[in-house]
């Protein structure tokens, strides 16, 4: 298969089942930080895939994320270290900044990102999987529910305490 | 905080675009180092081939070839003895009649077995025509010759080994302090007048005394080789 043509499958693939493949690696993850990674690695199997001039349907990406999300916790010992600020993104911010920049509310916005990342990290991984499907996905709590598998109330009560004490939180690390 | 804040949390941490651009990259990667990793398995491979064949060429190339110090050194003779002259009747049959008229009741001719050496090199054109025992040679005690004889059916060409056990076969060539040659690390000493040729050595406690007659360099050569192995 050309190169090209490789490539505009691949595309239209990922356009077409990121937002379910996102959606089903974030609701059998163990930690909402491991997402990002197993998506790379399902997206480039399927590039593969695609290389070996495979059939690769929605159906067949579902079938690789759900072993690759096994792969990925099949060692106990998988441990990652998180830079808290990427040296990536410090490159960004040196060659790109434009002339209205402004930094006071940049470092805010920024700093309640990490903030609020970082607060999602500490909680119960249920959590964050809620967060990411309400917030990210724009699903409802009906549709969470069903995904994660428990109650409509258990979803509310979730996803409403934790903005309360993220609320606070924030505040309080404001304040600080 | 918003709601919008969180979703750009979500979107920058699990960054779609940055996803995508990453397979690409691991992609890519992958076919360069998909390439390189054949081309470096099959630089091993033929390399491994390559010496596989040289071991077994050396090893067998040792078992085939034979070593062979060999330096030849043929000289020259002034003269010979006209007993061993060019005639065609005459030289190589001068032993025999010199012997036969010999009065030492002692002599006696004996062919009751063969005493032709095995696995040597003689001419093709050639064939046996003598294969005696001499014993008491010379009127010596025990002195046992053995004489064997070739010829071409023409007889124009001759070849003659004669081998004792007991002493250096006599002979009476002119040539003073002949140069000796070396065949197999036995050291032989070569003489050649005209088309005749004639070597003396001793090898394996045996006397030898070839000669030749319209034999060439070559296959006279070819011949003390075969004799003197290793």
């Amino acid at each position: 298969m050309a190169k090209n043509e490789t490539l505009n499958k691949f595309d239209s693939l990922y356009k077409n089942t990121y937002n379910d493949i996102s959606k089903y690696v974030v609701c059998n993850c163990n930690n909402i930080e491991d997402v990002k990674d197993i998506l790379q690695n399902i997206y480039i199997e399927v590039f593969k895939s695609l290389n070996k001039n495979t059939k690769v349907t929605k159906q067949y990406i579902l079938g690789i994320a759900k072993n690759k999300v096994k792969d990925y916790y099949r060692f106990a010992y998988k441990y990652k270290i998180v830079s808290f600020f990427s040296s990536k993104e410090n490159m960004d911010l040196e060659e790109s900044i434009p002339d209205n920049f402004n930094l006071e509310e940049y470092t805010s916005k920024k700093y309640d990102t990490e903030l609020i990342w970082k607060y999602l990290k500490k909680k119960k991984v249920i959590i964050s999987k809620i967060f990411y499907l309400y917030f990210k996905l724009d699903l409802t709590i009906k549709e969470i529910s069903s995904y994660l598998n428990i109650t409509e109330s258990n979803t509310k009560h979730y996803l409403y305490r934790t903005l309360k004490e993220l609320n606070k939180y924030l505040e309080s690390e404001g304040d600080n | 905080m918003s709601n919008k804040t969180i979703k750009n949390i979500f979107n920058e941490k699990i960054d779609k675009k940055e996803i995508y651009n990453n397979v690409l990259n691991k992609s890519n990667k992958n076919n360069h180092l998909l390439i390189v990793s054949i081309v470096t398995a099959t630089i091993i491979i033929f390399c491994l081939i390559i010496s596989i064949n040289s071991d077994i060429y050396t090893k067998y190339s040792h078992v085939k070839t034979v070593h062979d110090e060999s330096s030849i050194n043929i000289n020259q003779v002034e003269n010979i003895d006209i007993e061993y002259s060019t005639s065609s009747n005459e030289g190589l049959y001068t032993f025999d009649i010199e012997y036969k008229n010999e009065n030492n009741v002692n002599t006696s001719y004996s062919k009751k077995e063969s005493y032709t050496i095995q696995d040597i090199e003689i001419p093709s054109d050639l064939i046996l025509v003598t294969d005696k025992k001499i014993d008491n040679y010379n009127n010596i005690k025990n002195n046992t010759i053995y004489e064997i004889e070739y010829k071409n059916k023409t007889n124009s060409r001759k070849l003659k080994i004669i081998y004792s056990e007991f002493s250096e076969i006599i002979d009476d060539y002119q040539s003073s302090n002949p140069s000796k040659s070396k065949i197999n690390n036995t050291e032989i000493t070569l003489l050649k007048y005209e088309n005749t040729y004639r070597a003396l050595f001793e090898y394996k406690n045996k006397y030898y005394r070839i000669e030749s007659f319209d034999i060439t360099e070559e296959e006279f050569i070819t011949l003390i080789k075969s004799i003197i192995k290793e």
